[in-house]
């Protein structure tokens, strides 16, 4: 085969591989939604899709990692119906993935899990500043350290799955990041 | 677990214990205020001084097209008791007369909020 042709043969790879992580962020996503949520405070959820998110960081690419999150916030968003959590989704999204990013080169794949729970504050962080900011209050600062708590918690949970799956999964997947 | 992840660690611990700490705080702290204060949209648009009330009432605010949400207030506090929005956690907090805790309805962008400032300059602001 010539080194064209490979080249493009792993590039596709890698684009239903990244494809078919965003196709089950996504799925877990909306099956997530439809558990109602245990406590009055809004934005505690376990972030079931975030598993993939933090996968897709140690195992590919920080630029591949965000594309997939990306397209399954706007995809999730379009497939729920739920328009206005975008901006919330979103804000906490982008500053979680940017947080993430450099602990990536700071913990090993092993530590995923880690990463995960970090990820998580960041991502809870961004969803209040948003909050804020469309509210024009500071005071919904005051539900931070609850979804701190329970995102921590989630993050860990959410992190010891990535962390299952990278253990089975690498041995035969492997791509250059 | 290798030298920095342990500083990774010992960070989200930290977080984590001051987080609870400040729940236990945010629980906990009275507050002398008694005027509880309704912005919607990030402007105040009413605000009532709990202590002086009398008779149990309720009034909307908003519209269909921005979010509506019913408040009822009664001698010392205040709640959402119904609301247009989809997940009715403003309903779901419930009763709020001290604190520091708010009720909030992202989705419609109210916030109800307890202020320690007994005289905000007005009772009520309507239109």
């Amino acid at each position: 085969m010539s080194m064209r042709s490979r080249v493009n043969m792993m590039k596709t790879k890698k684009m239903v591989y990244m494809a078919l992580l965003t196709a089950i962020a996504l799925g877990l996503f909306v099956i997530e939604s439809q558990i109602p949520a245990l406590v009055p405070i809004p934005g505690v959820k376990l972030g079931l899709a975030n598993i993939i998110t933090v996968y897709a960081l140690f195992t590919l690419s920080p630029v591949n990692a965000a594309t997939i999150l990306a397209a399954r916030i706007l995809l999730g968003a379009a497939v729920t119906g739920n328009i206005s959590g975008l901006l919330y989704s979103a804000a906490g999204g982008i500053l979680c993935l940017l947080c993430m990013i450099p602990l990536t080169r700071i913990l090993t794949k092993k530590q995923m899990w880690l990463c995960s729970a970090a990820g998580a504050v960041f991502h809870n962080v961004g969803q209040i500043l948003m909050a804020a900011l469309v509210t024009g209050t500071t005071v919904v600062f005051a539900y931070l350290p609850a979804l701190l708590v329970t995102g921590i918690i989630a993050g860990l949970f959410t992190g010891i799955c990535a962390q299952f799956i990278v253990n089975r999964v690498d041995k035969h997947i492997k791509f250059k990041r | 677990m290798t030298g920095r992840a342990k500083w990774v660690a010992a960070a989200l611990a930290a977080v984590l214990v001051l987080s609870a700490a400040a729940m236990l705080i945010i629980k906990y702290a009275g507050s002398d205020g008694t005027v509880a204060e309704v912005y919607k949209n990030g402007d105040l648009v009413y605000s009532v001084d709990l202590s002086t009330v009398t008779e149990s009432y309720t009034f909307t605010v908003g519209d269909d097209q921005d979010g509506w949400n019913t408040i009822s207030v009664e001698p010392g506090r205040i709640r959402v008791s119904d609301a247009s929005c989809h997940n009715h956690n403003c309903i779901e907090t419930g009763w709020i007369g001290s604190g520091i805790k708010p009720i909030v309805c992202l989705p419609n962008k109210l916030v109800i909020k307890i202020s320690g400032d007994a005289d905000s300059g007005v009772d009520a602001i309507s239109g």
